[in-house]
């Protein structure tokens, strides 16, 4: 494939360190037993005696809840328990959330979307559950229903949430669940300096990232400690335990042992803790036998959570001669019926809407608003997408009203490598990037200057070319009061290494990456590494995988982790040799003397000898240095903290809100049919500086996933919902997920490697950033090729054929 | 099997499976997605999305691909079925499958069977595909990792390894 590499001049690797492994193209720790059928994901596990769980979910978006009846449900055979609201009221603590306590494991009274959760039938098998489940007597009396924005901020529109103040030190009212802002230098009047100002309105659309597995739990209590086992499919098992403590009232943290499965996709959806969870576990206490609950597709499109929508009123101020001044912008954002983790999504996208850019003035008000739709939460991006497709459209409208190509606008206000480390205008601190080179690069792979302006193709289709940008955050501590993951490297007698960390693999490849670093740290062949993965019983403390952080914060601390047990290593190797330790180096399965590799021995018998610690072959303790006394541990230990991440300023909305960020820029040439307004996409470029790369193959996996999961979005995935609030599209049928046939394939990828000097390798992160700037991109493509702005998502044919027609293109 | 059946009457299901023969009686409204992962704890055949859409749970029947979902275990009485777990030859990978692994094919893995099995009825019929009839081969498998690029290079190298091999 044409991928290039290009390694950064910089070097942080220590210079002892083996690097037969870091920035190879090793296989995925986890590949051979997904290609042969021998993955374990929570559905594909049985427990004895175990029961199925199954959900009322609410039929209306918006209703009185006057009675359940679960006497006939209760009758059937095979039915265990049937439990409402009042049969949990006094073991969970509600009502509860992320951010906002905005939830109810179960609904009491009221119903505030389609497909919330109303009672739980637990039987013996999951058909007997889900039939049963058909028999339970809801009595509903309806309410008015708001769906949009527009409508839920309208005075006397009908409250989602008429008895909650979900956020009291917040004063909202009304549907607002919340309210923020971003004042950076003239806020008040951002644009006074422009000699331009370009201002349009953006929507952007309700999505699920739709992991192929659904979500899905098994809950294990155990009776004689009263501790419960929950194998469930979650991107962060610790945190899970954290926050499923702080609902349930019987249960601290050290109660719920969280473990993972393998888990088949996630992207941001899986961090959320769901009912449906809290109810097997709370099931499992009840019925002291394994409870099982797996979401159906239904279940996952009606329940599974999903990207916010928002709306963008965005201006951008720029001077005759290209220097962007100000940006101001109005968000709002379609929360749902709660906000789980749209707070986080709006505050940061917000923070970091400036993008890779100089931008002094800005003025952001957000306004998180509650609707009678599903919840949404984070979805890889986090809200960069939706107001990356309004900065970056609103950049290319500048460039344009003042007769400049938009690269050079992009070029003219992008920070300089030279000036980093520094604080950008919102207070982000930039490390040791490159978006110059990012820019110029992906300029010349997409051939810029030969498409731009737009064209015909041989068979008559409109042809133009776009760009977006990134400045993605990775890492994060609003989740959690910190960012920080410990790990744990230990090796056995044979010299085989295991590596425990918190982190959770959800396809991404972050223990494959972690192993490499490993098995350079301690020189060992990479088939000798594995890798133990987030059960709160074995791994300790660590945050997860959300906000590109695995690589970053996790892959810090097991390198920590390795460099203690090589110390180790390379003392006992050179108290054995009479060498000084210093001077060995760790490569190959062998401890040696760096410049004389003849003297040495193998890590096999190294390991076996540390282990038995015998006299007859270290000597007695007296005889040993001090370090190799009293006990010898082939267990090293490591912590990363983020010192750099801040929380945001709750004023100001400024502050360097990750631990460090990705650049990067993307191009995409698309052909517009003019007779039906499908567009394809005949190209995408991509070039990104995300540090020093440990698998070039990985990287290349999360950059072409990502942009196909973009494109998705951007040309015709789209939640569809009726006046009353009634999904229309809930299965893979109605909602197009974009196949083999439909995109292109992604292979003009360029990775910039200027380290990070603040993680172990250098690495930054790299899983959600390329999704970012792809819906901004094609639209500027399709503005490039047409001459029409689409400021709505997704840029389906029904939206833009009409538009065609209008402007007189549409060729039939 | 008689159009009269209800659901909830048994039937026998005799099948070579995965090159044994298995003789299991179960309720005639059993899926064969049901069937393998339930009754024959072949659990590498994975559920996605009840509608024959995503193809999770492809297996082949007689060499064909089907949706597993969407067929009963009864339909395939007297029939041959290979799951993703039959392709391996002992501990050695199929080609398809070592090519989805050393190619990246594969990042969460859970719609991986479905596609292994689907090329692996590729290329028994077209042992050389272009990527234009990869692609379109493979539009009833949906995967959300990969953007496909890596999963189409993954069948061109194993078509190029097992050129000539008479697999």
């Amino acid at each position: 494939m044409s991928k290039q590499q290009q390694r950064g001049k910089q070097e942080t690797a220590s210079e002892d360190r083996s690097t037969e492994w870091v920035g190879e193209r090793v296989n995925s720790y986890d590949g051979s037993r997904f290609v042969s059928g021998h993955g374990r994901y929570v559905d594909d596990i049985q427990r004895p005696d175990m029961l199925h769980a199954y959900f009322v979910r609410s039929q209306f978006s918006h209703a009185k809840v006057l009675d359940v009846d679960t006497s006939e449900a209760e009758a059937q055979p095979g039915v265990e328990l049937v439990w409402t609201h009042d049969d949990i009221a006094d073991q969970v603590n509600e009502p509860f959330g992320y951010m906002l306590n905005d939830e109810e494991v179960l609904a009491s009274d009221r119903v505030t979307y389609a497909g919330q959760e109303i009672a739980v039938v637990v039987a013996d098998d999951r058909d007997t559950a889900q039939d049963a489940a058909d028999l339970v007597d809801v009595e509903y009396e309806r309410l008015d229903t708001v769906t949009t924005v527009e409508e839920a901020l309208e005075d006397d529109a009908p409250l989602v949430h008429p008895d909650l103040d979900a956020d009291p030190e917040n004063d909202t009212d009304g549907n607002v669940a919340w309210t923020g802002q971003v004042e950076v230098g003239n806020y008040e009047d951002p644009l006074a300096d422009a000699d331009v100002v370009v201002e349009e309105t953006f929507d952007t659309n309700k999505t699920t990232p739709a992991p192929m597995e659904p979500h899905g739990c098994i809950a294990d209590y155990n009776p004689a400690t009263g501790k419960v086992e929950l194998v469930s499919s979650t991107q962060m098992p610790h945190l899970l335990s954290v926050e499923l403590s702080e609902v349930l009232t019987e249960f601290e943290q050290r109660d719920i042992t969280c473990k993972l499965p393998d888990v088949g996709g996630g992207f941001g959806i899986k961090l959320d803790p769901y009912p449906f969870e809290i109810c097997s576990v709370l099931l499992s206490k009840a019925t002291q036998r394994p409870v099982k609950h797996v979401l159906d597709r239904l279940e996952e499109f009606t329940a599974g959570r999903g990207r916010a929508p928002e709306t963008l009123e965005g201006k951008i101020g720029v001077t005759e001669d290209g220097d962007i001044v100000g940006l101001d912008v109005d968000l709002l954002q379609n929360t749902g019926a709660a906000a789980a983790y749209g707070v986080a999504v709006a505050y940061s996208s917000a923070n970091c809407g400036q993008g890779p850019y100089l931008i002094p003035n800005q003025h952001w008000r957000t306004k998180v608003v509650y609707t009678n739709e599903m919840p949404t939460t984070a979805v890889r991006g986090f809200g960069d997408p939706q107001v990356t497709f309004m900065r970056e459209q609103l950049i290319e409208m500048a460039a344009e009203e003042i007769g400049m190509d938009a690269v050079e606008l992009r070029l003219q206000n992008s920070p300089r490598q030279e000036d980093m480390p520094m604080r950008s205008d919102a207070g982000h601190i930039w490390r040791n990037a490159d978006q110059i080179t990012c820019l110029e690069k992906t300029r010349e792979m997409i051939n810029w200057d030969e498409h731009r302006g737009g064209s015909k193709t041989r068979d008559g289709k409109l042809r133009g070319v776009g760009m977006g940008t990134i400045m993605k955050r990775g890492g994060n501590k609003s989740a959690s009061g910190g960012d920080f993951d410990e790990a744990v490297v230990k090796m056995n007698r044979h010299g085989d290494v295991t590596v425990l960390t918190a982190i959770a693999s959800i396809g991404q490849g972050t223990e494959t990456g972690i192993n490499q670093m490993v098995a350079d740290t301690l020189g060992v062949p990479i088939d000798r590494v594995d890798a133990v993965r987030g059960d709160t019983d074995a791994t300790p403390e660590g945050l997860g995988v959300w906000a590109d952080r695995g690589t970053i914060i996790g892959g810090s601390a097991a390198a920590r982790a390795a460099e203690e047990l090589a110390d180790t290593l390379k003392a006992v190797a050179g108290h054995m040799l009479e060498v000084d330790p210093d001077d060995l180096r760790l490569e190959g399965g062998r401890a040696f003397v760096a410049d004389d590799p003849e003297t040495g021995m193998e890590l096999d018998e190294l390991a076996n000898v540390a282990m038995l610690g015998n006299p007859e072959t270290l000597g007695t303790e007296a005889e040993r240095p001090e370090e190799l006394r009293g006990g010898i541990s082939l267990v090293g230990r490591g912590k990363y903290q983020s010192q750099e991440v801040e929380f945001v300023d709750p004023e100001t909305g400024r502050g360097n809100v990750a631990h460090s960020y990705t650049f990067g820029a993307l191009a995409i040439v698309v052909d517009v049919d003019p007779g039906t307004g499908e567009i394809d996409v005949v190209d995408v470029a991509i070039c990104e500086d995300v540090g020093n790369v440990i698998n070039p193959t990985l990287v290349e996996g999360q950059v072409q996933g990502a942009i196909i999961q973009g494109l998705g979005e951007a040309l015709y995935e789209e939640y569809v919902y009726d006046r009353n609030g009634n999904l229309m599209n809930g299965s893979m049928i109605d909602y197009h997920l974009p196949t083999a046939a439909d995109v292109p394939l992604v292979t003009k990828i360029e990775e910039l490697e200027n380290p990070d000097p603040t993680t172990s390798h250098g690495q930054k992160g790299v899983g959600e950033c390329p999704l970012v700037p792809t819906p901004a991109a094609l639209a500027n493509a399709v503005y490039d090729a047409t001459g029409i702005r689409f400021t709505e998502l997704p840029l389906a044919p029904h939206y833009v054929l009409p538009a065609l027609d209008e402007a007189g293109l549409r060729e039939i | 099997m008689s159009t009269e059946t209800k659901p909830s009457e048994r039937v026998t299901v005799e099948t070579t499976l995965n090159g044994t023969e298995v003789e299991q009686t179960v309720p005639a409204g059993t899926l064969l997605s049901a069937f393998l992962r339930n009754h024959e704890y072949l659990t590498g055949t994975h559920r996605g999305c009840e509608t024959a859409k995503c193809g999770a749970c492809t297996v082949l029947v007689d060499g064909d691909p089907v949706k597993s979902c969407n067929m009963l275990a009864a339909q395939v009485d007297g029939a041959t079925v290979t799951t993703v777990e039959g392709l391996a030859d002992g501990e050695d990978l199929h080609p398809v499958q070592q090519a989805f692994w050393d190619c990246h094919g594969s990042q969460c893995g859970y719609c991986t069977p479905g596609f292994v099995t689907n090329v692996v009825a590729l290329l028994e019929d077209n042992p050389d595909p272009s990527v234009e009839e990869i692609r379109s081969h493979l539009t009833g498998n949906i995967c959300r990792c990969t953007g496909y690029t890596k999963i189409i290079e993954s069948v061109q190298e194993a078509a190029a390894r097992m050129d000539g091999d008479g697999k």
